[in-house]
């Protein structure tokens, strides 16, 4: 009877424990499907319930194409640099100005602003759509001079313009504070250009 | 008792096993049929591709990174950073990593990782996949340009998965059109301009005349004839380089041809002419304008007589323009070409050489047009030597003007420069420039016919002719030209440019190109003027 009794009892001991890793596994294996489905959440497929909603933004950033050129003066390559963006126009031109001052990333690519030349100041009159920047005199002391070099800097300057700022209609170059004639003896300066011929 | 303690064990059992199931199903099912989760799963290691972008509106192009970013599937990712590029959009987060919105043309679209709904002022879109987060930036399927922004924009997003291109925005052509007409005894070709442009008709050989309009994009398509019309056999164009170049085959019985712009830029006409008698029959110009008087438009052809040319040294006294890699002076190379230049051509009856400068001394650019008006000069013709940023540009090229503005942007000019008072400066500009427009074609011409002759004559790399808003060609009563002769900033040109054997070789080029022009434009009535000839 004993061993007859002890039988069924080891025998069911040994069930219930069976029974209980297998609870835990199961209950391990949900548990895991469920914090991988919430991890997969954040990263992939969610509920559709889960649109996105109408919140009121930050000022994020913007993307903005800069333009340079190549090393053998022939083609314009543009990159892109993702920059703060700014409900006021000056401030993101000012910004744009100072990356395209800072040269390009990609190789192959040559940075045609001057070293050292750096927007000091940037107007915009919204009526006119008309942008008055003030470069720092390094834009021509340190001007290496050709036309090729000197067409490239403009080039540079109102074509990055009329990629970003469509609205821009007239745009005056000063160096130092001062109107110009020309950065190396070539392009006129000494008017107002129109950034959407550089398109 | 055994009863009563065997209930809760096979309870207990029964739990488990019905647990297991639960757990181990969704792997089982997946094992047999496919999972549709498995299909929006972010695979993490996809790598990148090369996306070339174009955007026709801007004449630009990028390079973007694109992902196949969802496991098992070809579409193609981009960042929000490189989508938002091609539509000059802001990208404004709602929450970093994980939500925020693109913002472009006035329109709003906010997108979430995970999710592929889209939602915005434009209503509410499913996408066929989601919107992954990665390093930092959310990355939308191509999917979300061609499907919801493009069309939202109105800017039709084309994309082409083999060869993983992506054009965005409509193609853009300055030379939208061709249209033929018949007239008596000759066949005009109307090519539609977008806007007004500067051109030049030539012909190469017999039964072939190629019209070259400089700066200015063409649509293939739209500007051809296979089948003969008139007296043309056929019309084809393509772009070459920034210029679009278009070829013209005609009749053997052709023999004479003229081309000139419509006086508001709206199209450049080809007159073919069958037989040499008689006055040229008049095309209707489309859009019904006022003709003018020919003298009173730009493009008009005129006689040109050339008695006295004006030599421009580039630079002097303290301005050294360009100083070589082994410091050559471009003032003094300009300076050396242009006397040689000025003994070239003194030695032709009939023609006077006028120098802006004949020693190293600074002439303000605003005063070489003016020497050159003064000695009433018939053609202008700047020297300079080039330089770049590194050794790597060579080859020559020749400018002539680009005119700040079209005439009828000088209109639009002149009437917001009125509503702003005390701009009376641009007016001064605009007319300068219109007075450079009246002698936009004979400058285009001189220009091709010096470059020309100078990449034949010193096997240099040809650069082209081009056009650029250059100073010391403002304010001249003539044909003016900027002839770049080479690079002082690379050494083997430096070389050449300082030996007085290379610089003898450029003034007898650039002359004998002056006198060529001079030649056929000699004696030139209204009907043998620039951009008329004989095909």
């Amino acid at each position: 009877m004993t061993a007859a009794g002890k039988g069924p009892v080891r025998g069911g001991r040994l069930w219930l424990a069976l029974a209980a890793v297998a609870a835990l596994v199961a209950l391990g294996a949900v548990a895991l499907r469920f914090v991988s489905q919430w991890r997969e959440g954040a990263q992939g497929p969610a509920p559709e319930a889960a649109a996105p909603d109408t919140a009121s933004a930050q000022p994020g950033t913007r993307s903005v194409q800069l333009v340079f050129v190549s090393a053998d003066a022939m083609t314009m390559i543009t990159e892109l640099r993702q920059l703060p963006a700014s409900n006021r126009v000056e401030e993101e031109l000012r910004a744009v100005l100072e990356a395209l001052c800072a040269g390009p990333e990609g190789r192959g690519a040559i940075g045609p602003i001057p070293r050292g030349a750096r927007p000091l100041a940037v107007f915009y009159d919204d009526r006119k759509g008309a942008v008055l920047i003030d470069f720092s005199r390094e834009l021509r002391d340190n001007h290496p001079g050709g036309s090729a070099a000197e067409r490239a800097t403009v080039d540079a300057i109102l074509r990055t313009i009329a990629l970003n700022f469509p609205e821009v209609r007239a745009c005056t170059l000063l160096v130092g504070g001062e109107q110009v004639e020309t950065l190396a003896g070539h392009v006129a300066l000494d008017r107002p250009l129109d950034p959407r011929r550089w398109l | 008792m055994t009863i009563n303690a065997n209930g809760p064990r096979r309870l207990l059992i029964v739990l488990a096993g019905l647990l297991a199931a639960a757990a181990a199903w969704p792997a089982g099912a997946a094992a047999q049929t496919p999972d549709p989760d498995a299909y929006t799963r972010l695979d993490a290691n996809a790598p990148a591709l090369a996306v070339q972008a174009t955007l026709p509106a801007t004449r630009s192009a990028l390079q973007l990174e694109g992902r196949r970013l969802l496991a098992g599937s070809l579409e193609v990712y981009l960042s929000t950073s490189g989508a938002a590029a091609l539509f000059g959009a802001r990208r404004d987060w709602l929450e970093e990593g994980h939500r925020l919105v693109l913002r472009a043309g006035g329109r709003d679209f906010r997108l979430t990782a995970g999710s592929r709904l889209v939602t915005g002022d434009a209503g509410e879109t499913l996408l066929r996949a989601p919107v992954f987060a990665r390093g930092g930036d959310l990355w939308v399927p191509l999917e979300l340009l061609t499907r919801v922004v493009g069309p939202a924009l109105r800017q039709p997003v084309r994309w082409d998965p083999s060869r993983l291109t992506l054009g965005v925005g409509r193609e853009r052509a300055d030379v939208t059109g061709l249209r033929v007409e018949q007239l008596a005894s000759a066949t005009a070709l109307h090519f539609a301009c977008a806007t007004a442009l500067t051109y030049r008709a030539e012909s190469p050989e017999q039964g072939r005349l190629l019209l070259k309009i400089y700066g200015a994009t063409v649509d293939p398509e739209q500007v051809a004839l296979d089948a003969p019309q008139g007296l043309v056999a056929a019309v084809s164009a393509e772009q070459a380089g920034n210029d679009a170049l278009i070829t013209v085959r005609v009749d053997p019985l052709v023999t004479r041809y003229r081309a000139y712009a419509a006086e508001d830029g709206s199209e450049i006409v080809l007159l073919l002419e069958e037989g040499q008698l008689g006055a040229l029959p008049e095309p209707t110009p489309r859009g019904a304008l006022t003709p003018l008087p020919a003298d009173a438009s730009p493009a008009a052809p005129r006689p040109i007589t050339v008695r006295t040319v004006i030599i421009d040294a580039g630079h002097g006294g303290d301005e050294t323009g360009r100083i070589g890699a082994g410091g050559a002076l471009e003032k003094d190379v300009n300076l050396a070409v242009a006397r040689e230049l000025k003994r070239v051509l003194g030695r032709q009856d009939g023609l006077e050489v006028v120098l802006t400068r004949d020693d190293d001394s600074a002439v303000p650019l605003a005063r070489r047009a003016e020497i050159a008006n003064q000695a009433s000069g018939d053609l202008f013709v700047s020297l300079h030597c080039n330089g770049w940023f590194s050794e790597r540009a060579t080859g020559v090229e020749t400018y002539f003007l680009s005119p700040a503005k079209t005439d009828r942007d000088a209109s639009v000019a002149r009437e917001e420069n009125w509503a702003a008072e005390g701009e009376g400066e641009d007016i001064e500009f605009i007319l300068w420039d219109l007075v450079q427009n009246r002698f936009i074609t004979d400058s285009s011409d001189l220009a091709e016919t010096v470059q020309a002759a100078l990449c034949r004559a010193l096997g240099a790399e040809n650069r082209g002719v081009k056009q650029a808003g250059f100073r010391v060609l403002v304010g001249a009563y003539m044909p003016a030209i900027l002839v770049e002769m080479g690079f002082l900033s690379n050494g083997d040109e430096e070389a050449r440019l300082v030996d007085p054997d290379h610089q003898r070789l450029l003034a007898r080029t650039i002359g004998e190109a002056i006198l060529e022009y001079r030649d056929r434009h000699a004696g030139a009535g209204r009907d043998d003027a620039d951009g008329e000839g004989r095909p």
